[in-house]
């Protein structure tokens, strides 16, 4: 069983509460091979998609997961924020609509912390800022795991923007604790404080970062993040930054390409590149339902319990 | 069944490693005769308790008719009605359905019918593979106590225990057979 | 007024380096005499004995909020929560509702005070108009109206050429400029100390040079002037070598410190509490060991409550979203006595020096004494007793307070403020 009523981040998690998400994902795969890819297990709980930026991916994603479990879906877009109601009223109001789970993604780090202190459904972080991704996490960890055998001893490299992106943060400290071996390279500008200290190599260039990996991870890159103006321009990002074939030469001739989110082709990838991650994106979103799937599994098990 | 702190003390044997092996022979002969002839068959084993069976159907209707037939497996753990009643994470088994279920005759095969809702479960989770022409229930062993209006159409023995005691078959044991027990009360 | 002798007490009055048992006389509000067996007939007496008895504790930043939001505190409370923290005088600061940079709104507040403040309350006036940086306050008038000093608070004067003109300014009304060292640039939209627990929480950062780069600039220009800076509150431990730097080259450069910046760190903010929120933030336990190093050698001379109320709905919201601030006044003095003098990282002569007589220096007023002739305000202190704080117990209205729940020694017996109970056996007068 998972120790915690919610799942606000990858920090909180043991190796052990980790790995029971990926093998109860395992267990799930198969739904989706059915004629009807739905399992009544969560038949009767309310999860509400509480999304205060939008996110297509993600909340398809949750949608589709809690459908095929049978789940009744609610999807609050951002109205909430919109009214100027707080972040208290909107935790009392769905606690008062008797609501089991809630999918958050907030703008502002710690959004979905706060929420489940005053809340007693399972709250699931889909997104705080720059604090955590976990489930993309988890799915990233499950389609390594299914494509390899295995995490411990892997070198995964990622590149991007670990200053801001919450899901590749997240895959960093999912991995680390997994027992990879984990190389992050980015622009200085794009490195935050104290970064070596979770566990992880810190590399200025990609270079450096691919040197025989195992599997790369590249999130996308925006020229600014609110007031941070952290490049000069993504043209300067493309071309030292970006995985193109002969940077990728330096990893292991299988390497596994994953991509967190929406791709810039030409920025953080170069077309070709893009190509030969296509695969992996496949299984990569249908991990992504059956992941949350067993996610939303667990959480729902955990509140039967007294 | 999950095993939990309690003990199970045996009250009766109802029959021996030998008496079983003869019913499971005979209830398997009686149903592959009757499907022998049924162009679109399946055979599917309610996890754990209707494997073996399952396989016995699987084997002797294969030799009659001549060619392969379909075998498959349901785990029901997350169809159970109890399932957010349980206290506990039940382990969850493999389902494997590799085959179409349209318009295909299911022989559904468990070990003991009781309450039924094993098998209410078991019928959901085909059904939501397909839409089977029919589903035929077979049984090694059947129990007063229904709580739901299901019957089994073929069943190798009918078992009258005493209220509180349960019936079990055992089948790939180093003791097989058809048993009573009740539980110890743990003080 | 009948005189009053406070008997048998620990005396400890820095200003006058005295720290032995004395009795005190109290005289038409004033301080009459301090010695030993001290007679006086027709006096009423108040047993010291097994009490600290110090001048009583001055602050040069807190925030009242009256007038324009009144919501967070008033004068009236705020001046309560003061008295119960062993506070005889504090100097308020404007809050964006309420910028005091004109002689109307000081005297407003002079009035208020009067009417409904229980201890003493110094304006502080604004540097610039409206605290927005650009054009010079009516710092004359100001004076004129009571300001004890000027400052743009928690807003820093970004432009360095408004500074210097209101250095060269302030000085010819003797009005001592106190500076709240942080470029708005380099601080961009943190909201707490920028490194490992914030790249943990996902929370941006204020750098620490942020602080450095203005305090720096802050020395150049008062060294250049020869006009007195105060920087008004310090964070940071590298904050410190720089004002090492000035003084030991004689620059008339001073510096404060909060509470919770010598007792807590940025780890406070984990889980997100909005408590822990705080401008300048909670940094590092090597900030905080320097920090509390330069109080105890003088290097860092005042300790400053920053008593920043809040509501609730402003600190139950998201981290980024939370107002700042930490409602200190009545935890401030048995936090550091229990946190540091206690534990000896900081002797209690030190501690009572930086909330008395320094404070009293940096504004010019003649009091954070027991020098006779001088207002008695004084504080008894019982340092043994022993109280768990309970936030909902503050006279305060604001609640955002860190050591909600914690275990302190040393609450004030009895307050004076011109020789009159405030305080007496523990609780407000009246």
């Amino acid at each position: 069983m998972l120790k915690s009523k919610d799942l606000l981040g990858i920090r909180e998690l043991d190796v052990g509460e980790i790995e029971l998400i990926l093998d109860q994902t395992a267990k799930l795969e198969e739904v989706s091979t059915r004629a009807v890819k739905k399992l009544p297990a969560l038949r009767g709980k309310i999860v509400a998609n509480l999304f205060y930026t939008p996110s297509t991916r993600t909340r398809i994603s949750f949608e589709r997961a809690c459908k095929a479990l049978s789940a009744d879906l609610i999807n609050i877009g951002q109205l909430p924020s919109a009214l100027g109601e707080t972040l208290t009223d909107t935790a009392l109001t769905l606690q008062a609509m008797g609501v089991d789970i809630i999918v958050v993604r907030h703008h502002l780090a710690g959004a979905p912390v706060q929420l489940a202190r005053n809340v007693e459904a399972s709250v699931i972080n889909a997104g705080d800022g720059a604090h955590e991704h976990p489930t993309q996490a988890l799915v990233d960890a499950y389609t390594i795991r299914r494509a390899r055998g295995r995490i411990e001893g892997l070198k995964v490299a990622l590149l991007g923007d670990i200053r801001h992106a919450s899901a590749i943060k997240s895959d960093l400290f999912c991995l680390v604790k997994l027992g990879a071996q984990v190389a992050v390279g980015a622009p200085s500008t794009m490195i935050p404080e104290g970064l070596s200290e979770f566990g992880c190599q810190v590399f200025h260039t990609v270079e450096e970062a691919v040197d025989a990996a195992d599997v790369i991870i590249t999130t996308r890159v925006s020229l600014d993040y609110g007031n941070d103006k952290l490049l000069p321009s993504l043209r300067e990002y493309s071309r030292f930054y970006s995985l193109n074939t002969e940077r990728l030469a330096l990893a292991k001739p299988d390497v596994m390409i994953l991509h967190s989110g929406a791709i810039n082709r030409g920025v953080e990838v170069t077309a070709t590149v893009a190509e030969r991650a296509r695969p992996h994106l496949q299984r990569q979103i249908a991990a992504g339902v059956t992941v949350r799937m067993a996610v939303l599994y667990l959480l729902a098990m955990g509140k039967g319990v007294a | 069944m999950a095993e939990k702190s309690q003990e199970l003390i045996q009250t009766a044997v109802v029959a021996d490693g030998a008496r079983l092996e003869k019913l499971l022979d005979d209830l398997v002969e009686r149903v592959a005769r009757e499907f022998a002839k049924e162009p679109d068959l399946a055979v599917v084993g309610v996890r754990a308790g209707g494997e073996r069976i399952a396989h016995l159907l699987a084997e002797r209707l294969t030799e009659l008719k001549g060619a392969p037939v379909p075998l498959g497996f349901v785990d029901i753990t997350l169809y159970r009605d109890d399932i957010h009643r349980l206290g506990y994470l039940p382990e969850v088994g493999a389902t494997e359905i590799d085959f179409p279920l349209d318009d295909v005759v299911v022989l559904l095969a468990d070990d003991v019918l009781y309450t039924g809702r094993t098998v209410r479960a078991a019928i959901d989770e085909l059904i939501d593979f397909g839409r089977p022409k029919a589903i035929r229930l077979v049984v090694v062993a059947e129990r007063p106590g229904r709580e739901l209006p299901l019957q089994p159409d073929y069943v190798g023995l009918r078992v009258t225990p005493a209220p509180g005691e349960l019936v079990l078959v055992r089948l790939d044991d180093p003791e097989p057979g058809v048993f009573l027990y009740r539980r110890r009360r743990v003080t | 007024m009948k005189a009053l002798l406070l008997k048998g007490g620990r005396v400890l009055d820095p200003a006058n380096d005295l720290d032995s048992p004395a009795d005190i006389l109290i005289e038409k509000g004033l301080v009459a005499l301090v010695g030993r067996d001290v007679a006086a007939e027709g006096a009423e007496v108040l047993d010291c004995s097994g009490l600290l008895v110090t001048p009583g504790l001055l602050d040069t930043k807190v925030h009242l909020n009256e007038p324009g939001r009144e919501d967070r505190e008033t004068i009236a409370t705020g001046t309560r929560a003061a008295a119960l923290g062993g506070y005889t005088a504090v100097a308020c600061r404007s809050t964006r509702e309420m910028v005091m940079d004109n002689q109307t709104v000081v005297q407003f507040i002079r009035r208020r005070a009067a009417r409904d403040g229980v201890v003493r309350v110094f304006p502080i006036g604004a540097v610039t108009k409206g605290m927005a940086g650009k054009e010079l306050a009516e710092l004359g008038e100001l004076a004129v109206a009571g300001a004890l000093a000027v400052s743009d608070d928690d807003h820093p004067v970004a432009d360095a050429a408004v500074m210097r003109r209101a250095l060269i300014y302030a000085r010819m009304f003797e009005l001592p400029v106190l500076s709240f060292p942080l470029d708005p640039e380099l601080a961009a939209d943190g909201v707490m100390h920028e490194g490992r627990t914030s790249t943990e929480l996902g929370l941006p950062g204020v750098p620490s040079v942020a602080e450095e780069v203005i305090a720096a600039r802050e020395v150049i220009l008062a060294d250049s002037l020869g006009c007195p800076v105060h920087l008004s509150p310090v964070s940071s431990a590298d904050t410190v070598d720089i004002i090492r730097y000035a003084r030991e080259r004689g620059v008339p450069l001073s510096a404060e410190v909060t509470p919770h910046n010598l007792l807590l760190t940025g780890a406070a903010c984990e889980g997100y509490d909005t408590n822990a929120k705080v401008s300048p933030p909670l940094r590092t336990d090597a900030d905080r060991r320097v920090l509390v190093g330069a109080v105890a050698d003088g290097t860092i001379s005042v300790i400053a409550s920053d008593h920043s109320p809040c509501t609730v709905a402003e600190k139950q919201t998201e981290f980024a979203r939370a107002a700042d601030g930490i409602a200190g006044l009545e935890t401030a003095f048995a936090a550091l006595y229990t946190g540091l003098v206690l534990t000896g990282e900081l002797p209690l002569e030190r501690l009572v020096r930086a909330m008395t007589t320094a404070p009293a220096k940096v504004l010019g007023l003649a009091l954070g004494s027991l020098t006779p002739g001088y207002p008695a305000d004084v504080t008894v202190w019982d340092l043994a007793r022993e109280w768990t704080v309970d936030v909902e117990a503050f006279a305060s209205k604001g609640r955002n307070n860190p050591f909600h729940g914690a275990r302190l020694k040393g609450r004030p017996a009895a307050v004076l403020v011109g020789g009159r109970f405030v305080v007496r056996e523990g609780k407000l007068v009246g």
